[in-house]
């Protein structure tokens, strides 16, 4: 690696990962704070090797410091919460250390993770119950469709429409009027009219496919 | 020989600075360390980030800072050896902060406590 171009390589290759792995801890709503931490992580490493040198890891570096940011970013906040939160004041002791994982592994799931939040605003409003789905989601493009299909269907999340949603997604294109019968639970039971409008797109570009698949 | 601190107080950095800006900045004071590291006459330095700088006064009361009124602050120092204060600020002169216009590096010799000044 040629030293002129440390930073910037550093910054295309290891930026995007360490903010998603810290919108996975911070959750999804938090994402702007999550770059901040991404981005002082940066300036602090360059205020840091100007002076002392260049690590022998720099990712790893990097990873470390991030860490502990989002640790104490973390911390300051549920203090904040704790203390503004009367029914909490008794917890507030025992808050228990995060701990994240910026291993390849979670950072592919992590990645994929946000991805998925993205293209899926709808999920945006009820993050954490979904996660199981998410992994699901994540399966389907690391493992293939059918493998995350029998992960899915084992979660029997029949109450959820995400859930309904997540297989309606996994079957389109593999068995659509399946994806279709899974998009109509779904329609039933989501509760807001954006959600409600995203699935119904669903159902339509399904309806377009059909006479090429089925 | 005595050894001197460079102050250098420049603008805070972190609103205009790209990953390629950052590394200029570093490559240039890593250079500049390493010219007076040649020599062996550096020994030592740090960055002061402006992320979490707090000023305490006299009344205890703590602000954010230090920043509002002033427009540039210490944001590193480094510590040299130098036969004399004119050695020191031949280093100082390269200091890359002094690119900016307005921003200083303050020269001062550290005290040795044996009595020799």
């Amino acid at each position: 690696m040629q030293q002129q171009e440390l930073i910037p390589h550093l910054f295309r290759t290891e930026y995007s990962k360490i903010t998603a792995v810290l919108c996975k801890h911070l959750g999804i709503e938090l994402m702007e704070m999550a770059e901040d931490i991404a981005a002082d992580t940066f300036l602090l490493a360059y205020e840091t090797w100007a002076y002392k040198g260049i690590p022998a890891n720099p990712s790893a570096w990097l990873y470390t410091v991030a860490k502990n940011k989002a640790r104490n970013t973390l911390h300051r906040k549920q203090i904040f919460t704790g203390k503004i939160a009367p029914h909490l004041k008794n917890a507030g002791s025992e808050i228990p250390e995060p701990d994240i994982d910026l291993s390849d592994k979670n950072i592919t799931d992590s990645q994929l993770q946000m991805l998925f939040a993205i293209c899926h605003p709808s999920i945006l409003i009820a993050y954490s119950p979904v996660a199981a789905l998410n992994r699901t989601y994540a399966l389907s493009k690391v493992k293939g469709k059918a493998e995350a299909i029998a992960a899915a269907e084992t979660l029997q999340l029949t109450d959820n429409h995400f859930y309904h949603v997540l297989l309606g997604e996994l079957y389109t294109g593999i068995e659509n009027h399946q994806a279709k019968q899974y998009f109509q639970k779904a329609l039933l039971l989501a509760k807001t009219q954006p959600e409600k409008l995203v699935i119904q797109k669903k159902i339509e570009g399904l309806s377009g496919l059909e006479g090429f698949i089925c | 020989m005595d050894e001197f601190a460079l102050i250098m107080r420049h603008q805070d950095g972190k609103a205009l600075a790209s990953p390629e800006q950052m590394q200029i900045w570093m490559q240039q004071t890593m250079d500049w360390i390493g010219g007076i590291a040649a020599q062996n006459k550096f020994v030592s330095g740090t960055g002061l980030p402006f992320e979490d700088a707090r000023v305490v006064s006299s009344s205890h009361v703590v602000t954010n800072g230090p920043f509002g009124e002033i427009k540039e602050t210490i944001g590193g120092l480094i510590i040299v050896k130098a036969e004399s204060v004119e050695e020191a600020v031949e280093f100082a002169k390269g200091c890359p902060v002094l690119m900016g216009e307005g921003n200083t590096v303050e020269v001062r010799k550290i005290a040795k406590g044996d009595g020799e000044h």
